[in-house]
């Protein structure tokens, strides 16, 4: 039998020919695949509550620092094999960038627990209204039993995961 | 993995905390202009989705030659994954490194020029752009780093991770990509024997790693801490991190891959350095078969090598003579000039051992003539060594004090060479 596939096989033959001779091909490493869903319909807005509820962040900060956090995994998708891993640490690292931030800010402010905040209406202009957040610092007594409150709240009010 | 319990309890509920009123800042009770600006992660995740494949035609098309390399970039444009492909085409690459470097050189000289023409990364604004050109040329910088080490250029694979380390901060990195690039510089560092800056880089690569959760990347860290400590002699501490990167590979899709294959193979031969014979042969064995079976031809040679050393230590000369004699005979492309002279010197403290003092000669007249092609051409010790031979007082002590000695010059330990028949 002729060992050159080329010469006279139909391309179907060849091809089958072929693949007899060639070596198995080998499987690639398998990248797991994620669950998307499960990561920006459930886990993104845990993280934005979260943010808000551990750092008394604004909802509107927390929600920019998950799209953030979200376009930088999937910039990284080849190398990031456990997604919710990485969304968690980086949004951390995201909070604690804001968290110093506001704190710089509250160093030349003597009423860092109102804040000044600027609404923006589609075609209204701005409006200044104050704004209750939490304070700046979680280092400070009053944080601490915000704090503890809504733990509590959180304790007794939703079922948690033993 | 830094802990917060508090924080890990509220992304674990079952259902999502009703958020306190005042957290609602802005967005209440007026349309958010800025949410609604803000574009879709979803549709961002498809763009990302829809890049994947092109980015695996990149790299096939930068197997197949500089054409179609150029005709799978054109094929890109305006596209708007284009972005990600690149991006993609740069981090998928380490495969092409290990094929090819000269191919993975020119594919990240390309894909760095290519990006010139994406969005630049918006520091100012508070999201980020999705793949911006900033990302890409890190990525590509990364790729040359990676290529320029395959090629043994350690010091110019060091060069080319300053700049990744400026684009990756320019285009907002959350401390990860700059953990790629202290990976990467400190694997090069180790092979420019600068061990106590590469151990900072990837001592610090490896705690950023553990933090985001990528136990895979944390096992690459551990292999290359492993590796620096078994050049520096300290193979008990080798051992740890080589168990600690195994465990992380096996559970990882790394269990299949050429990194495997390279990690059990160094790991025997920490083992064997720690006279622990019977667990080397046995780790040697394993990197064999899996080094078969998952084709990794190209790594063979290194188990083959180790195993011809094995058996040396051992006293099997025989064998040893064997094995090294045919590394020698095949010049493997993948074998440095040094590890043929080496094999070359064990080659002959066989045939001293074992009295065959014609070949044993045969071996140092050959290694003679091939001085000048390594980096020990002006070393004392080869001096002495030749001498030695035309006196005809050379036997196969002298050739292990200057083995012993060219050993420590390639693992980088400086220390004066004192002639046999002084230390004698």
């Amino acid at each position: 039998m002729s060992r050159n596939f080329d010469e006279i096989l139909p391309d179907d033959e060849r091809q089958r020919q072929r693949s007899r001779f060639a070596p198995a091909p080998l499987p690639a490493p398998a990248r797991p695949v994620w669950n998307w869903e499960e990561l920006n319909a459930k886990f993104r807005p845990r993280l934005i509550a979260a943010g808000v509820i551990r750092f008394g962040l604004a909802q509107d900060e927390c929600e920019d620092a998950a799209q953030t956090v979200f376009l930088k995994v999937l910039a990284m998708n080849p190398r990031v094999r456990d997604p919710k891993a990485y969304l968690r640490a980086a949004f951390l690292n995201q909070c604690s960038n804001l968290i110093e931030a506001r704190e710089r800010r509250g160093a030349g402010n003597s009423e860092p627990a109102i804040v000044s905040r600027q609404l923006t209406l589609a075609d209204s202009g701005a409006i200044e209204v104050p704004v209750q957040t939490a304070p700046a610092s979680d280092r400070t007594g009053s944080m601490r039993a915000v704090r503890r409150t809504l733990w509590d709240r959180i304790r007794a009010g939703l079922r948690l995961r033993p | 993995m830094k802990r917060d319990d508090f924080f890990d309890a509220i992304l674990e509920a079952e259902v999502v905390p009703e958020l306190p009123s005042h957290a609602m800042g802005r967005t209440l009770p007026f349309v958010n202009a800025k949410a609604q600006s803000r574009t879709s992660v979803e549709d961002i995740y498809r763009l990302s989705q829809a890049a994947e494949g092109p980015a695996e035609l990149i790299l096939d098309a930068a197997r197949a030659g500089a054409d179609e390399l150029a005709a799978a970039l054109r094929a890109l444009d305006g596209e708007p994954y284009r972005g990600f492909a690149l991006l993609y085409a740069a981090q998928k690459a380490d495969k092409l490194v290990a094929e090819d470097p000269n191919k993975a050189l020119a594919l990240a000289k390309l894909l760095f020029d290519e990006a010139e023409s994406l969005p630049s990364a918006n520091s100012l604004e508070r999201i980020s752009t999705p793949a911006p050109r900033q990302a890409v040329q890190a990525e590509a910088a990364l790729l040359e780093s990676q290529a320029l080490l395959q090629k043994g250029e350690a010091k110019g694979a060091r060069e080319a991770v300053k700049p990744a380390r400026g684009f990756f901060a320019e285009s907002g990195d959350l401390g990860f990509g700059a953990a790629l690039c202290d990976y990467h510089e400190g694997t090069a560092a180790t092979f420019e024997k600068d061990y106590p800056e590469a151990q900072r880089l990837l001592k610090r690569s490896l705690a950023v790693f553990s933090e985001f959760g990528q136990e895979h990347l944390a096992g690459r860290a551990h292999a290359g801490l492993g590796t620096l400590f078994v050049q520096t002699g300290h193979f008990e501490r080798a051992l740890e991190y080589f168990d600690s990167a195994l465990r992380a590979f096996e559970s990882e899709a790394d269990a299949g891959s050429k990194r495997t294959t390279m990690l059990l193979n160094n790991r025997a031969t920490a083992l064997m350095r720690l006279g622990r014979f019977d667990e080397a042969r046995a780790t040697f064995a394993k990197a064999l078969n899996f080094g078969r079976r998952h084709n990794h031809a190209a790594h063979l040679f290194f188990i083959r090598t180790g195993l011809a050393e094995l058996d040396f230590r051992r006293g099997a000369y025989r064998r040893a003579l064997h094995a090294f004699t045919e590394i020698v005979r095949e010049s493997s492309t993948l074998a440095s000039k040094a590890e043929i002279l080496f094999s070359r010197l064990y080659a002959a403290e066989c045939q001293a051992r074992i009295g065959s003092y014609g070949p044993m000669a045969v071996e140092i007249e050959a290694l003679r003539r091939e001085r000048r092609e390594h980096a020990f051409a002006p070393s004392p010790a080869l001096g002495e060594l030749f001498m030695s031979l035309d006196q005809g007082t050379i036997d196969a002590d002298l050739i292990a004090h200057v083995r012993e000695y060219l050993q420590d010059e390639e693992n980088g330990v400086k220390r004066a060479y004192r002639p046999l028949r002084l230390v004698g």
